[in-house]
């Protein structure tokens, strides 16, 4: 990847990739401090990766430091929340879904805190990043059929959750 | 063969259905053909249940607010990279090789100098004709009484210590040998070789 390939790189992929780290750490602190240090790893490796793979490359990198730190975390810090209102809203591409309102999103935001960091990081690489298994499998260091298996997991306790919230009328 | 009615669909079929279900799902190809999954799906209240169940799933992750990356922490990363990424012009060349250039000649000339520095100072630079003459007078006279079994550096040392008191010169001579620990032991030495 050349200079120029790497600072468009960085233009496209800065917001899908912070805000993916966002919603792993659920802290907005940690995870600016940890996107900029994966944009300048890439920057350091950047001869190394083709712009092809620079958003797998980044997410991998974040979800490697994300884990980190996760793990880092005194236990009383593990199920803090995000702040909703320091972000923007979804833009979902079809107009009747946009409907979803900020409860919702908070439902589901307490939700993906409960699961563990592995899954949250998996389906939300799966349903926001939009990777495919393939791509999945490079990220996470999986055979296809963990990754299946784990998102598959991960589905469930997030719908088993979900549906228990009131919040959420579809699930009830 | 998977049946198509639900009355004929075992609890391991519907297994089968909703992991083709949930790949369809991932966008990415399912064992069992689409319309297959279809048919079974109108005639299956739980799977129907379970595809729609994914699908508000999926709306309420496209929903999810997003967290852009600020602009001054974009604005940093792209500060720290923007001078490498800057073409080696001739001028920046030159430049960088002139510093390199005279970091280089300071370190050298650091080296070279404390390897002159180290060097000892010849005696025809620190002592008149007349002193050597006395110095080598004295060194003589100690080595007739000490005899050959003495190294000659310990002998310079003894020299050293013996005339002190009586020569001026040995005032200045510089010790480039050891010396002995205390005039008791040098005088010992010196009187009973």
């Amino acid at each position: 990847m050349s200079p120029q390939e790497y600072r468009q790189a960085v233009h496209e992929h800065s917001n899908r990739v912070h805000s993916y780290a966002a919603w792993l750490l659920r802290d907005l602190e940690e995870s600016r401090d940890v996107t900029q240090d994966a944009l300048m790893k890439l920057w350091i490796n950047h001869e190394k990766v083709v712009p092809e793979a620079a958003r797998s490359w980044l997410l991998k990198a974040v979800y490697r430091m994300c884990i980190d730190r996760v793990r880092r975390r005194p236990p009383r810090a593990l199920g803090r929340t995000i702040d909703l209102a320091a972000l923007t809203p979804g833009h979902s591409p079809i107009p009747e879904h946009r409907s979803i309102n900020e409860e919702q999103s908070r439902a589901l935001s307490e939700a993906l805190g409960l699961l563990p960091i592995r899954e949250r990081a998996l389906i939300l690489l799966r349903e926001v990043q939009q990777l495919s298994y393939a791509e999945l499998s490079e990220v996470f260091e999986m055979p296809l059929g963990s990754i299946k298996g784990t998102l598959h997991r991960a589905r469930q306790n997030l719908r088993e959750v979900l549906k228990s919230d009131t919040r959420l009328e579809m699930y009830s | 063969m998977i049946s198509h009615a639900h009355s004929e669909s075992t609890s391991h079929d519907c297994k089968a259905f909703r992991e083709a279900i949930e790949i369809q799902h991932d966008g990415e190809d399912s064992p069992i053909q689409v319309e297959q999954l279809d048919r079974h799906v109108l005639d299956c209240p739980r799977c129907a249940d379970f595809r729609d169940e994914l699908d508000s799933l999926r709306n309420l992750f496209q929903n999810l607010p997003e967290a852009p990356f600020p602009v001054e922490a974009l604005d940093e990363v792209l500060a720290d990279s923007v001078e490498r990424i800057q073409p080696i012009t001739p001028l920046v060349m030159i430049r960088k090789m002139g510093i390199s250039l005279a970091a280089a000649a300071m370190l050298t000339f650091a080296v070279v100098g404390a390897w002159f520095a180290a060097q000892p100072t010849s005696l025809e630079e620190q002592y008149t004709e007349a002193e050597l003459v006395r110095l080598e007078q004295d060194l003589y006279a100690i080595m007739y009484r000490l005899g050959d079994t003495v190294q000659l550096s310990e002998k310079i040392a003894v020299h050293d210590v013996l005339i002190k008191e009586t020569s001026p010169i040995i005032r200045v001579v510089p010790l480039t040998a050891p010396r002995l620990n205390n005039d008791t032991e040098t005088k010992s030495q010196a009187q009973n070789p």
